[in-house]
């Protein structure tokens, strides 16, 4: 009788784990029900009144730096945004633009292959000054594929690298790069102290950071909570204006809402779309809907027939009625997308989206390889509400014309692997914050989703239109910036009309704070500039 | 009792040793690349190979386990391919908080239990006992997500007497932050021995003992606590202890809700990243604690019912 109810128990944790495994995410995002939500102004107005010095800011987050606070490799936005505010970059991020950071001020040759950086006065957290040493190591390190081995195709054009004096470096490229000082903005290329990092390894200083950036790392415990202090240091005079930021990690957005609603957090991220009105409404809150560098589509396998004729995908577009779904499931926080990537230097406003037209989708899926219709698997990641619910509009629409869509739920882990090397459905769609562009160029995202050979046979799709990637590889080679908003153009109009995918939406970053935090704002790239907050009253 | 302790101890090996091979090769079985969840979407297959050597997950399944076994006897778990550092000190802390809350909650399952179990066992069929019956039913069949939230919306955010989520640093803020988890666990597990207790305590009854130790004129409270209530408890120990066993890997949902440190949420968290080391030194723990709480219900038993020890 022992044994056997050991036994039951086994039996019992082996479900669990299996359920587990199988069943997906206990954490899906956003799920859906609820009135409907008015398109919010992107971006957050600065408040008015003087900062004021001091004071905790509590953040509740979905994610949680989990994987470490070293900037080389860091994989997910966990980490990153944390790192952010940790570590500074020789040339910063500032909203849409870049502005000098740890570099004062640079100088490019008439070849734009070899390039000058001055350095500011600068000390990291631990006292010691940022010298041209650390620079050289630091992007040395961003450029060896050995050691960045997640970003370093963002380095790759990097040649050698010169200290000129203790506040001069001198970086000579391979080749010209168009996306260089974008990409040497990355948190991957985070200028870190040398004599540290030489002295303790990439593992202690992943738990241990030291940098020159607004803050330092005061307590760090996974997947529990995150304290940073102010770096003495700090080169912004005055800045930051705050004490002390908490990160906490509370996974479940409800909890996350209700923490803030009774005070016991100053900010939450990751509001679900459904809540953003009735947030909009409590007194104390307010609702930031910021623009990202994120976006949604249906991916295609375009190797597989009959998704190989342009003329079927073009027909599943014109049937693809987005005006519909960005209402009834994103709550109209989101944007119609006109392009295959998301929305970032180079975006062309001009050119159109597919309209919803069964008519013309009819029409063109007739003259196809494929005229009486035809079955398609839609492989989606299991637990989205968000996914789930455009999956089953779409299967509505398009079994109109005569496409029967099998939607295949799965954990997007192993979804993504098989997808990426041709072993998935017929087509696909990601999580909305599954992919999004971690420079302010579209040169990294725009390759991934149209460059076969850029390492993810383009997100899936195999497309391969040797125009498209001479023209990615005209914009490249030059930093004449009118040059390559045209070609960039290009790209997008081309990519529609081939529609390797079907762009659903550019979506939304979704916070929100207690009215006492001013200043605070999200980038599109997805950080925030705590450094730029300070507590009223 | 210690042979008997030690015949039990001896017995649970195989049975852990049969856990872990089975969360072992299950996990292995499952598609999906830690590698590729590691480096992110956008890495190379390189990279990924690279990885997977440096994790040495190209080995042979065999190889693989050899090393988890040979580690976990020295209780060295390796480092969680997903969040890069040591798995024993990182599990130190969770184990804290998930024993510290079952704990918690099944003193409160049993002060609720316990006493609505005599009260509707004596009342049989009367109000009180529908009222009760109906009580459990509601509690038992409310989904803890939503039970959770009830009680934050209700005594946090209402009335402000507890936290809302999170852990604290100090005793007093553990016990504050738990009560609210501690209570929705509890008024899931309390029906659960309610109903147990209530037929026990209604079978015991009507037995011939109590029949005589009434009629040797004992006070009939002396006679439901002293008497009734011991020899009920036997069943319900033995659901207890199941449930706790059970309960031990369903805290994931609450420790979610309430943004607790626990094992449950690493578990899912390791499972869904493919983290190998994670989820082995996970089973391993949940399989030890499964085994030892059945040999602590076994001894209650034994304790309650000496015929068991014979």
């Amino acid at each position: 009788m022992m044994s056997r109810r050991n036994g039951a128990a086994a039996v019992a944790l082996i479900a669990a784990l299996v359920l587990a495994a199988c069943g997906g995410s206990s954490k899906s995002s956003s799920t859906n029900a609820g009135s409907q939500a008015d398109n919010a102004a992107a971006g957050t107005p600065k408040s008015g009144g003087t900062p004021k010095t001091g004071g905790t800011l509590v953040f509740a987050r979905s994610l949680d730096a989990e994987a470490g606070l070293n900037p080389i490799n860091a994989p997910n936005n966990g980490s990153i945004f944390t790192i952010q505010q940790i570590f500074d970059q020789l040339v910063e991020v500032d909203g849409n633009k870049l502005a000098p950071g740890l570099a004062e001020s640079w100088t490019h040759s008439a070849d734009a292959k070899t390039w000058t950086f001055k350095l500011r006065d600068a000390k990291f957290s631990n006292g010691s000054p940022v010298t041209a040493q650390d620079v050289k190591f630091s992007i040395d390190r961003f450029a060896d594929p050995k050691i960045n081995t997640n970003y370093a195709t963002l380095g790759s054009s990097i040649g050698t690298i010169k200290v000129i004096d203790p506040k001069t470096v001198q970086i000579k490229l391979k080749e010209v790069d168009g996306a260089f000082l974008e990409n040497i903005a990355m948190f991957a290329a985070a200028i870190v102290p040398k004599a540290v990092v030489e002295k303790i390894g990439d593992k202690a200083f992943a738990n241990k950071p030291i940098g020159s950036g607004p803050f330092l790392v005061d307590k760090y415990q996974r997947r529990e909570e995150t304290v940073l202090k102010r770096n003495p240091y700090y080169w912004r005079k005055g800045q930051p204006y705050l004490d002390e930021v908490q990160f906490k990690f509370v996974p479940d957005a409800n909890t996350r809402t209700l923490e803030l609603r009774s005070g016991q957090v100053d900010v939450a991220d990751g509001i679900p779309y459904n809540q953003v009105n009735s947030l909009k409404g409590a007194s104390g809150l307010k609702v930031e809907v910021a623009d990202s560098l994120k976006w949604d589509s249906i991916f295609f396998d375009t190797k597989k027939k009959p998704l190989d004729d342009v003329k079927v995908r073009q027909a599943l577009a014109y049937a693809t009625p987005t005006d519909q779904i960005l209402k009834t499931v994103l709550f109209g926080n989101g944007q119609v997308a006109n392009s295959q990537i998301p929305r970032v230097k180079y975006w062309d406003e001009s050119v159109k989206p597919y309209p919803f037209d069964p008519d013309k989708a009819k029409q063109l899926l007739s003259q196809s390889s494929a005229p009486s219709g035809f079955n398609l698997e839609l492989q989606i990641p299991s637990g989205d509400a968000v996914e789930k619910q455009t999956a089953e509009i779409i299967k509505d629409e398009w079994g109109k014309i005569g496409v029967k869509v099998n939607i295949v739920p799965r954990d997007f882990g192993t979804m993504f692997s098989d997808w990426l090397s041709g072993k998935g459905g017929d087509a696909a769609t990601f999580p909305g914050d599954a992919l999004s562009s971690d420079t302010l160029s579209d040169d990294e995202i725009a390759a991934l989703m149209y460059d076969p050979k850029a390492g993810l046979s383009s997100l899936g799709t195999f497309y391969d239109n040797p125009k498209v990637t001479q023209l990615l590889k005209d914009a490249k080679g030059t930093i004449d910036d009118n040059k390559r908003r045209q070609d960039f153009s290009q790209v997008q109009t081309i990519g529609m009309q081939d529609v390797p995918s079907v762009p659903l939406f550019f979506t939304k970053s979704v916070s929100a704070y207690r009215d006492k935090v001013n200043n605070f704002q999200t980038y599109p790239i997805g950080w925030w500039p705590l450094r730029e907050v300070w507590m009223g009253s | 009792m210690t042979g008997y302790i030690l015949r039990r101890i001896v017995q649970a090996i195989p049975v852990l040793i049969g856990i872990t091979l089975a969360s072992f090769l299950l996990i292995h079985l499952v598609p999906g690349d830690p590698a590729r969840i590691i480096l992110g979407a956008r890495a190379t297959p390189q990279a990924i190979a690279d990885l997977n050597h440096q994790l040495g997950l190209d080995r042979s399944l065999v190889a693989q386990y050899g090393d988890f076994v040979g580690g976990a006897v020295h209780l060295n778990f390796g480092e969680s391919i997903k969040q890069n550092t040591a798995i024993g000190p990182l599990l130190g802390s969770r184990i804290g908080v998930t024993l510290f809350l079952l704990l918690y909650a099944v003193i409160i399952s049993i002060i609720v239990a316990v006493p609505l179990a005599i009260v509707s066992a004596l009342r049989r069929n009367r109000p009180a006992d529908h009222g009760i019956r109906l009580f459990s039913m509601v509690t038992f069949a409310m989904p803890s997500f939503l039970l959770g939230l009830l009680l934050i919306l209700f005594f946090s955010l209402k009335l402000g007497w507890l936290p809302t989520a999170g852990y604290g640093d100090t005793l007093s803020e553990h016990v504050k932050s738990l009560t609210l988890p501690a209570i929705t666990v509890g008024l899931y597990l309390a029906p659960i021995l309610l109903r147990t207790l209530r037929v026990g305590i209604i079978e015991t009854l009507g037995t011939e003992f109590v029949e005589a130790a009434r009629a040797r004129g004992l006070s009939e409270r002396r006679v439901v606590l002293k008497h009734v209530l011991r020899n009920s408890l036997i069943s319900t120990v033995t659901v207890l202890g199941l449930n706790v066993g059970f309960l031990l890997s369903g805290l994931v949902i609450i420790e979610n809700v309430f943004a607790l440190p626990g094992m449950g949420s690493e578990l899912v968290n390791a499972i869904l990243a493919r983290d190998y080391p994670m989820v082995q030194a996970l089973t391993l723990i949940f399989g030890v604690a499964v085994v030892m709480i059945n040999l602590l219900t076994d001894l209650i038993y034994a304790e309650l019912d000496p015929r068991v020890r014979l």
